[in-house]
């Protein structure tokens, strides 16, 4: 695949040309190419082991079915020899059989009983004299084993009898879904497609939001109402439509214009309205893009602790400062707290390879701790 | 019993080659019919470069984007005969980017959308500044326009689409980072595009 030539770094001549001409065309391409763009190692192996886990659980599926299918054979094949077997001798064993078959079905059921009834009399005993309880004990023990093995053989049977039952459909368990598509687009007054626009079903939590181009598909069980919003515009309400491409035009709302705070080039929705709505542009401090928790959530898994006899047994913190570059990425970092020499080179080293920050024009500060 | 083996085997071996000459819609109707689970990993296989690729640009996270391949394919295995899907690839391609976004909407409120670099072009556009069966009126108007490009922009655009070099070649050449690069061919192609339509208008 040409796709998994550039992604290990033929990224050179007319051939990654067209991929990137192709991609122009192709969000799907785009994306992806802009994944592998934004990580400097060979994702190769990730792709490998991705398709060799899909092709085993390809697999694994069907030996279920064959050994169920074998389970099945075997089942019947046990089945037709039995009646054989009764077949041969009808008179003697099968009187025999009748009476055996009585025997041991019917009894055990009783000893169940037994068995939970003394249990409880055990119980109530046990609180009020000990000795009695103890005598008691052996013939628990003897009438345990029985029932267990009669409800052993039972379940046995009915697993058996399971298999031939859902082998023949296992389609139509995940067939019936009334599921029906509503597609649409979802564009502002001028009708330029509006990216991000949350698009879910009135009542629900079932939603999607709208790509590049506006565009969006939904799944209703029917006739629904359908609610869009998006921040700075007023939120439209209107019936589901499966039967055509919806359009959806949604009107600027003046007022809640004023409370979008813009975060780099994410869009924040400011929560509280009450009180002052600060000026964003004159001081802005970088922020992790994946956000402060999943930020230090990196610094946790990522942390490789150095082992070198000066450090390695050091603990506590280094404080970083530095820049944020117009691609998001950290500059010029700085030591504002050393701690240990290579415990710096290490805190270094997890801003550096880290997820991408927020544009800002201040110094952002962030402490690793060892 | 060596015979029924062989026959095994060879007969594995033939499904294997058929399979990987359906198309993506076949393999997905053969899947629906069959329940064969072996239909869907080889469709949802041939999607994992790009898929993987997908998660990688919007979770940043190598591990996370695994696991969310390997998520959505135990998440669509179930469910996927259940749709009416006309294009596997667009379809596959919505519901990734929304499974994505929805494990970022849930780790934190801000979504990081890269808008620029998503907006396609059409297909007319894209053939203009390639030079295929354009008219006179268009090639003019197209290079009255490239003269009005600021520098990095117009050396960009030619160097991208008239000398056919890729991002990396055109880094090298140039000396401008790759996100520069992206952004100088982005948006040059705007500005031509307004500038040829109001060109032509006129």
């Amino acid at each position: 695949m040409r796709l998994l030539d550039y992604i290990q770094g033929a990224r050179k001549g007319k051939e990654a040309h067209r991929l990137e001409k192709e991609a122009m065309r192709d969000p799907f391409l785009a994306d992806a190419m802009d994944g592998y763009n934004s990580s400097t190692r060979n994702q190769e192996r990730r792709i490998e082991e991705l398709q060799r886990l899909v092709r085993g659980k390809s697999k694994e599926k069907k030996k279920y079915t064959t050994a169920w299918s074998i389970a099945a054979s075997l089942f019947i094949v046990v089945g037709i020899g039995s009646y054989f077997l009764f077949q041969k001798d009808p008179l003697t064993k099968k009187g025999e059989e009748i009476a055996l078959e009585s025997e041991r079905t019917v009894p055990p059921v009783e000893y169940k009983e037994d068995v939970l009834a003394t249990v409880t009399q055990e119980d109530t005993m046990k609180a009020t004299s000990p000795l009695i309880a103890k005598n008691r004990e052996p013939e628990v023990l003897a009438s345990v084993p029985i029932s267990d093995n009669i409800a052993f053989e039972d379940t046995d049977i009915e697993e058996s009898n399971l298999s031939l039952e859902i082998k023949p459909n296992p389609v139509a368990t995940t067939k019936p879904v009334a599921l029906r598509e509503v597609r649409g687009k979802v564009t502002d007054q001028k009708g330029e497609p509006i990216v991000g626009a949350s698009v879910s079903v009135k009542g629900t939590t079932n939603g999607t939001i709208t790509d590049p181009d506006g565009n969006f598909v939904l799944n209703t069980g029917g006739n629904e109402e359908l609610q869009v919003g998006f921040i700075g515009y007023d939120p439209v309400e209107l019936p589901a439509d499966t039967t055509k491409n919806m359009l959806i035009a949604m009107y600027e709302d003046a007022q809640t214009l004023d409370e979008v705070v813009v975060v780099g080039y994410g869009i924040k929705k400011k929560t509280s309205t009450a009180g002052s709505v600060r000026k964003t542009t004159s001081a802005r401090k970088p922020q992790p893009v994946v956000g402060m928790k999943e930020f230090q959530k990196y610094l946790k898994e990522n942390l490789i602790q150095p082992e070198d006899d000066e450090c390695a047994n050091e603990k506590g913190k280094v404080i970083l400062t530095f820049q944020v570059d117009e691609d998001g990425r950290p500059d010029s970092i700085t030591v504002k707290k050393s701690l240990c020499p290579s415990l710096d080179e290490e805190a270094i080293r997890l801003i550096e390879d880290g997820p991408a920050w927020t544009v800002g024009n201040e110094a952002a500060e962030i402490t690793i701790r060892f | 019993m060596h015979l029924f083996f062989n026959f095994a085997k060879k007969s594995s071996l033939l499904f294997k080659k058929n399979i990987s000459k359906l198309t993506d819609e076949a393999l997905l109707q053969q899947y629906k019919e069959s329940g064969k689970t072996e239909y869907f990993g080889e469709l949802y296989n041939r999607y994992i470069p790009l898929l993987y690729g997908l998660c990688l640009k919007y979770l940043r996270d190598e591990d996370q984007a695994q696991d969310s391949v390997m998520q959505l394919f135990e998440d669509l295995l179930p469910k996927v005969s259940g749709y009416e899907i006309k294009t596997f690839r667009t379809w596959l391609y919505q519901v990734a980017k929304n499974h994505c976004l929805q494990i970022l909407r849930k780790g934190s409120k801000e979504i990081s959308l890269d808008y620029e670099i998503n907006v396609m072009e059409s297909d007319e556009f894209l053939h203009l500044l390639c030079e295929e069966e354009s008219s006179e009126e268009q090639l003019n108007a197209l290079h009255h326009c490239l003269g009005k490009l600021p520098d990095p922009q117009r050396i960009s655009v030619l160097h991208f689409f008239m000398e056919e070099m890729s991002y990396a070649d055109i880094v090298e050449r140039t000396g401008y980072t790759l996100n520069n690069v992206k952004s100088f061919i982005q948006n040059g192609k705007r500005n031509l595009k307004i500038c040829i339509k109001n060109q032509l208008a006129s």
